[in-house]
C-alpha cells in the first residue's frame, strides 16, 4: 500500500472480486423467476413435398406459430433463442432433429410471436424417402442467454404432426419461394 | 504516505466498494436493470480510487520519527568487513575458496 500503482492495483483487484461474487448472487435469483409462458405451434400447410435427385425427401413447410414468451425475460437475461426444430424417427435413424426456423429475441417487448404463416428459414431435407405420411413432432424450444451465469433451456413439444401421404404434384409454381407473395396472397414480409 | 495512512486507505476502499456493491446489486435487482447495477457499482468503484489510491494529506497525519543521527556509524561497512573477514559465521565455504584464489593471485 506504499505507492499509487500498489494501491490502484489493490483496489482494482477487490473491485473484481467483489464484481464476481454480485455476478453469481445475480445468477441466483434466476432460480427464483418464475415463468408462464404460452406457447403454440401448427403445421399451417404443406406447401411441397417432393423428392431430390440424390434420393432425399423434401418438405416445404409453413406455420402458424404463437407464443408470449415475455415472463422468461428476467433482469439478468441478455436474449432469447428461439427455434422450431422438426423431430422424427426412420429407419435409418432413429432420431432426426432438423431445425427448421429459428428468431433471435433482445427485448421483453418483441416476445410476443404472432405468426400466422411462417415458412421454414431452414431445409426439411430427409435422410432417404421418408417424409411421406411422417408423423413428425415440432418442437419449440429457446435458450434463455443471462448476462452472467447458467445458459437455461426450454422446450414445448407438438406430437404427431402428419405430412402428406403422397408427393405434391409438380405443376404448380415451380418458382414459389422465390415469389413476394405466395400463391394463397399471403406477404411474405409478414413471414419473416 | 505513512503507515497509519495505508491501513486507513485500505479501509476507505474496502467499505466504499462493499456498501457500493450492496446499494448497486439491491437497486438494480428491485428495478429490473442489470445495466443500472453496472452503472453504479461502476461509479463506486471510481469514488474509491478517488477517496483512497491518490496519497491525500489525511493519510500522512502520522509522520514517522527516526532517530538522531549519531556522530559515527552504527555498525561497519558490510562490504569491508566480508572482506577482511573470510571466516565469519556467516560465510561459506564456496566463499572461503574464492578467497583463496583472490589471495594467490595477489
Amino acid at each position: 500500500m506504499h505507492s499509487f500503482v500498489y494501491r490502484a492495483n489493490a483496489l482494482l483487484t477487490f473491485a473484481g472480486t467483489t464484481l464476481a461474487f454480485m455476478a453469481i448472487l445475480a445468477t441466483i435469483t434466476d432460480v427464483f423467476h418464475k415463468t408462464d409462458t404460452d406457447v403454440s405451434v401448427k403445421l399451417a400447410r404443406v406447401e411441397r413435398l417432393q423428392f431430390l435427385k440424390n434420393g432425399n425427401d423434401e418438405a416445404y413447410l409453413a406455420f402458424e406459430i404463437n407464443a408470449d414468451l415475455r415472463t422468461l425475460f428476467s433482469w439478468n437475461t441478455k436474449q432469447l433463442f428461439v427455434f422450431l426444430a422438426a423431430e422424427y424417427s426412420t429407419p435409418q435413424n432413429q432420431l432426426n432433429q432438423v431445425s427448421l426456423w429459428d428468431r433471435i429475441i433482445e427485448h421483453e417487448d418483441d416476445a410476443v410471436l404472432k405468426l400466422p404463416y411462417v415458412r421454414n428459414k431452414y431445409k426439411l431435407i430427409d435422410q432417404g424417402r421418408n417424409l411421406r405420411g411422417k408423423a413428425v413432432n415440432l418442437t419449440l424450444s429457446w435458450n434463455i442467454m443471462p448476462v452472467s451465469g447458467r445458459l437455461q433451456w426450454g422446450r414445448v413439444v407438438f406430437p404427431d404432426v402428419q405430412l402428406p401421404s403422397e408427393y405434391t404434384s409438380m405443376d404448380h409454381s415451380p418458382n414459389f419461394r422465390t415469389m413476394g407473395v405466395g400463391h394463397d396472397g399471403f406477404e411474405r414480409a409478414a413471414t419473416l | 504516505m505513512d503507515f497509519e495512512g495505508q491501513k486507513l486507505s485500505e479501509i476507505f476502499y474496502q467499505y466504499t466498494i462493499l456498501i457500493f456493491a450492496l446499494i448497486s446489486f439491491l437497486s438494480g435487482y428491485i428495478l429490473g436493470s442489470y445495466r443500472l447495477m453496472m452503472m453504479l457499482y461502476g461509479a463506486g468503484v471510481a469514488l474509491a480510487f478517488v477517496i483512497s489510491v491518490p496519497d491525500w494529506p489525511y493519510f500522512n497525519q502520522h509522520p514517522l520519527t527516526w532517530l538522531p543521527a549519531s556522530s559515527r556509524p552504527a555498525t561497519p561497512d558490510p562490504v569491508k568487513s566480508k572482506r577482511t573477514e573470510p571466516n565469519s559465521a556467516s560465510t561459506t565455504t564456496l566463499s572461503a575458496a574464492k578467497t583463496k584464489k583472490k589471495n594467490r593471485k595477489g
